[in-house]
């Protein structure tokens, strides 16, 4: 083992602590990490930023820019009312709807941005109808990541794999977006009888909400019909990406340039909302997974998975799939899905073309393993948080007595999914 | 220059008897934002409402502004729902939305105490951001609120600096005018 291996090592597991304690705020940590790497000359500097995948980093930035515009409208809080009120005052029914419009969004916008808009409907909703949010904010926050699940945009992680693979857009709605909708409606069905005691309202309280007016939530209609132009078109982008040969970044660029133009958006107020940590965050870690590969720490892991599962690609899937699920639970899961799409690419390039069906284990895992736990997303945090604020607190534990079985029950049925239709 | 008995060094306490006649309002931790609100309404020159323990002693303030906003988004929902874009707003929405009594919405105290003088009085005012601010006793109890607004005219009139506040002659001594 070389200098160099062992200092690309302990650069990596001490960012990784940092990040995982947040002793340190993440991007600063990941960016440290990255830079650590230059300054003891794992990597040169061209080496560093040449590992920053572009992709990536405009893909995310043309989503927020977009997600900043079309969240002013107000278009996802109207779904969210007029959802609830189609569902009258029926607490199982409303849980479906809300859960349902939370996971729609999500597979467009980022998982933040969703609960942001449709947990405060999700919060009133409740108090009018005098029932504890917490059946309601627990789905919306499995729904959420299953929704960010379905698409290649709808989660941070598939915009890694994707990149890094090149699946595009349609691969992901074809491999993921069924497997999303079954879990999805698995779940709606079970959640009846996990909340059977807790899905009570008031009765009397049911005028509240029949009483809501879902038009006073746009607050501009001309802004929402421009909006919807742009993402409905963007969305057209994205499924014809593939066949036209264009990258993601520049569909969702394209997207954002067109909604400011359209809108008549002030591009530095709306620049200024971008999220320019988590852009920041991307870059470390790319630099800092940049140089495990450079000293052949990724080859090395992938030779040990390989190992461990003889090589079959039937138990390398499953493997990734559960080791990604726990991960996921408990850590980060941007910076693990970056130190996985390399190792992943290690074990694809030894299995030849059926092998897709690994990054898509990976995928599926990083994704919903977030919803073991109450820290596993930041969608969770978020949700959660509103729900302390708004007097109903969900503990740690409380989640993890739903979030746990129910994540281990949606990797039970993602493995029959990957056997049954890819050949293992 | 009036002949007012206000000066640089009379007392809170005096202060409010003279200037005033805002009475202060006073609520418990645990009584409902509606009880609040009427109260609100019945004295209406107070604009920061006092919120006191079981032993009377001031624990918190409640602006009138507040309060309005926390009914405002109980009644008038879409209103408040349309505006939420980001998770400060969303959590701050939620707090309101939880809130039931003065506890749920009040803020840390603050106050002036019956013997402090003019100056301290306006450094206090200008530190809270408040519009207004009650007078304790040494137990902190509330004795009298002093009304921003009120204060201050009562402090021009007292120094004669009512001609700060009007209208500038814009017309400059060698222009001659029409």
């Amino acid at each position: 083992m070389t200098i160099e291996v062992i200092a690309a090592a302990a650069i990596f597991v001490v960012t990784y602590a940092l990040i995982a304690s947040e002793r340190v705020d993440k991007t600063l940590a990941a960016l440290a990490g990255g830079l650590a790497m230059v300054l003891v000359g794992v990597l040169d500097q061209e080496g560093a930023f040449a590992g920053v995948d572009l992709n990536v980093i405009f893909l995310l930035a043309g989503m927020m820019v977009m997600a900043n515009v079309v969240r002013r409208t107000g278009v996802f809080g109207w779904m969210a009312v007029r959802a609830a009120r189609l569902a009258s005052a029926d607490p199982y029914r409303i849980l479906v709807v809300m859960s349902l419009v939370t996971a729609l969004a999500s597979a467009f916008l980022d998982n933040v941005t969703t609960v942001v808009l449709i947990g405060p409907v999700t919060l009133f909703l409740a108090a009018g109808l005098g029932m504890n949010p917490m059946p309601l904010i627990i789905s919306e926050i499995l729904a959420s990541n299953i929704g960010g699940a379905a698409t290649l945009i709808g989660d941070p992680p598939n915009i890694l794999i994707g990149s890094a693979a090149g699946l595009d857009f349609n691969a992901f709605l074809i491999h993921l977006a069924p497997l999303m909708a079954i879990l999805m409606g698995v779940y709606l069905v079970v959640a009846r009888w996990l909340f059977r005691s807790q899905l009570v309202v008031d009765a009397d309280r049911s005028r509240t909400l029949l009483a809501l007016d879902e038009r006073q939530m746009i607050g501009d209609p001309g802004l929402l019909r421009r909006s919807l132009i742009v993402l409905g078109l963007t969305l057209v982008g994205f499924v014809l990406h593939g066949p036209l040969g264009y990258e993601p970044a520049t569909v969702a660029l394209t997207g954002a340039v067109a909604l400011m133009l359209l809108t008549r958006q002030d591009p530095r107020e709306v620049l200024r909302e971008v999220e320019w940590p988590t852009l920041f965050f991307f870059v470390g870690l790319f630099m800092l997974v940049t140089g495990l590969i450079e000293v052949g720490v990724v080859e090395a892991a992938a030779r040990l998975v390989a190992d461990v599962t003889g090589g079959a690609l039937g138990a390398t899937t499953f493997l990734v799939l559960w080791v990604s699920g726990g991960a996921s639970a408990v850590i980060d899961n941007i910076p693990y899905a970056a130190t996985m799409t390399p190792l992943v690419a290690q074990l694809h390039a030894g299995h030849g073309a059926d092998a897709d069906v690994l990054w898509w284990a990976l995928a599926i895992g990083t994704d919903l393993g977030g919803n073991a736990t109450i820290i596993g997303a930041s969608a969770n945090v978020v949700l959660a948080a509103l729900s302390e604020r708004e007097g109903h607190r969900i503990s740690f534990m409380t989640y993890l007595r739903y979030g746990l079985p129910v994540t281990v029950g949606m990797l039970v049925l993602s493995s029959l999914y990957l056997w049954i239709r890819y050949p293992l | 220059m009036s002949d007012s008995p206000i000066s640089s060094t009379t007392s809170a306490l005096d202060i409010a008897r003279l200037v005033g006649g805002t009475e202060a309002i006073v609520v418990r931790t645990d009584d409902p934002l509606h009880a609040l609100a009427e109260r609100a309404v019945a004295n209406p020159s107070c604009r920061v409402l006092s919120v006191v323990d079981g032993h009377d002693r001031l624990v918190g303030l409640v602006r009138v502004t507040d309060l309005l906003e926390d009914i405002f988004l109980k009644v008038v929902p879409e209103e408040s729902l349309g505006a939420i874009d980001d998770v400060e707003d969303a959590l701050r929405y939620a707090r309101h939305l939880g809130a039931r009594t003065a506890a749920d919405v009040m803020q840390e105290p603050a106050w002036v105490h019956a013997d402090d003088d003019l100056r301290t009085v306006f450094h206090r005012l200008r530190m809270s951001g408040l519009n207004g601010l009650p007078v304790t006793d040494a137990e902190r109890r509330v004795v009298a609120y002093l009304d921003q607004l009120e204060l201050l005219m009562a402090w021009v009139e007292t120094t004669g600096r009512e001609v700060l506040l009007a209208p500038q002659d814009k017309a400059s001594p060698d222009e001659p005018t029409a």
